[in-house]
């Protein structure tokens, strides 16, 4: 009996600690929005924020779960994108840098849709280099200021700040959905991010 | 000779529990602090539970970590808390094997929530095997010391 009353008592003393601490914790830290990266209405009350690596396959379908989600909200929803380029993926950075490049030319996310078309053709070649010019060359980008920007690497900067705020709201893998930069979404489905979105809305 | 090896075994034993012990009770606090959804994301990458099983699933590991860690740090009940730590590394382990033989897009095994360790599918499932070994040894093994079980004078 006193044997089975320790083992209460220490459980009971964990439990304690656990909603102690978590009480005097808060995610209340804001997260950042750049202008360029946004899609909506950039003065829409709800907001998406996803957290996302142009090699990760999961990304490349949420993208479209997303862009359903805009006709459905077209005056309430904007989309925020994030890079978090997966240190398992060879190729995440150089594309994230390359979509920043394009952004500098007002073509982040004619680039972005155009990349995760097009992932494959990284692993066909031996310059990927080359296959990022090919494709601002397609959106009819600025080819010698595009090639300047990928090459001095001016872009590892954001995409590093970019995943350093990832880390800091937990994210850990690709793709991770924030709503309105504070609740996680547990899942990436159409129906559970619309009701998500609705209910934001309805208490607003 | 044998008494020497027998004691070594002990005190071999023993630091086994208190790092293990230290170990799930870190990872378990580390989640159990931060809001339940970050947890719930991690089991979403494995791509293996149907949804309708993942809060419940996030709900009630950390606990088993944290409670089962400390029982097994202080030697509470040590071969029990050995023995179910033992159990739920096995799963974790064959959770990572699945995601890592599958490719998935997981950067960091989330292991220990949003906390200061950050491991890799391949170092977690690494790390997970010197566990399970550990604990097992522990779990199957005699003799203690600096422990609440020999405290309550119960094995």
């Amino acid at each position: 009996m006193r044997y089975l009353g320790v083992g209460f008592l220490l459980a009971g003393l964990l439990i304690s600690l656990v909603y102690f601490v978590r009480n005097s914790r808060e995610m209340n830290q804001p997260i950042s929005i750049e202008a360029h990266k946004v899609r909506g209405n950039p003065k829409g009350p709800v907001f998406l924020t996803v957290f996302s690596d142009f090699e990760c396959p999961f990304c490349a379908e949420v993208r479209h779960i997303l862009d359903d989600l805009l006709k459905v909200f077209p005056d309430t929803l904007k989309i925020v994108f994030k890079h978090f380029p997966l240190s398992i993926h060879e190729f995440a950075v150089p594309a994230a840098e390359a979509s920043e490049c394009a952004s500098d030319q007002g073509q982040f996310w004619a680039y972005h849709d155009l990349l995760f078309e097009r992932i494959e053709d990284l692993y066909k070649t031996k310059n990927v280099n080359n296959v990022f010019f090919g494709l601002a060359k397609e959106l009819k980008l600025n080819e010698t200021q595009f090639q300047q920007c990928l090459e001095s690497g001016v872009k590892k900067a954001l995409v590093t700040s970019d995943k350093n705020e990832g880390k800091k709201f937990f994210v850990s893998g690709t793709p991770t959905i924030l709503l309105n930069g504070k609740k996680v979404m547990t899942q990436n489905k159409f129906d559970y991010l619309k009701q998500e979105i609705e209910k934001s809305l309805n208490n607003e | 000779m044998n008494n020497k090896k027998e004691k070594i075994e002990i005190l071999i034993n023993m630091v086994g529990r208190f790092f293990i012990g230290a170990i799930f009770c870190y990872s378990g606090f580390s989640k159990l602090i931060q809001p339940i959804e970050f947890f719930e994301v991690s089991i979403h990458f494995y791509e293996l539970v149907p949804d309708r099983f993942v809060h419940g699933i996030a709900l009630i590991i950390p606990w088993i970590e944290l409670i089962f860690g400390a029982y097994l740090l202080l030697g509470y009940w040590r071969k029990g808390s050995a023995g179910v730590l033992a159990g739920l590394t096995g799963i974790f382990q064959i959770v990572l094997a699945q995601a890592l033989i599958r490719g998935l897009s997981i950067d960091e095994c989330g292991c220990f929530g949003g906390g200061l360790v950050h491991l890799t599918l391949f170092q977690s499932f690494f790390l997970d095997t010197v566990l399970v070994l550990t604990l097992i040894r522990i779990a199957t093994s005699d003799g203690e010391l600096f422990s609440l079980d020999r405290l309550l004078k119960r094995g």
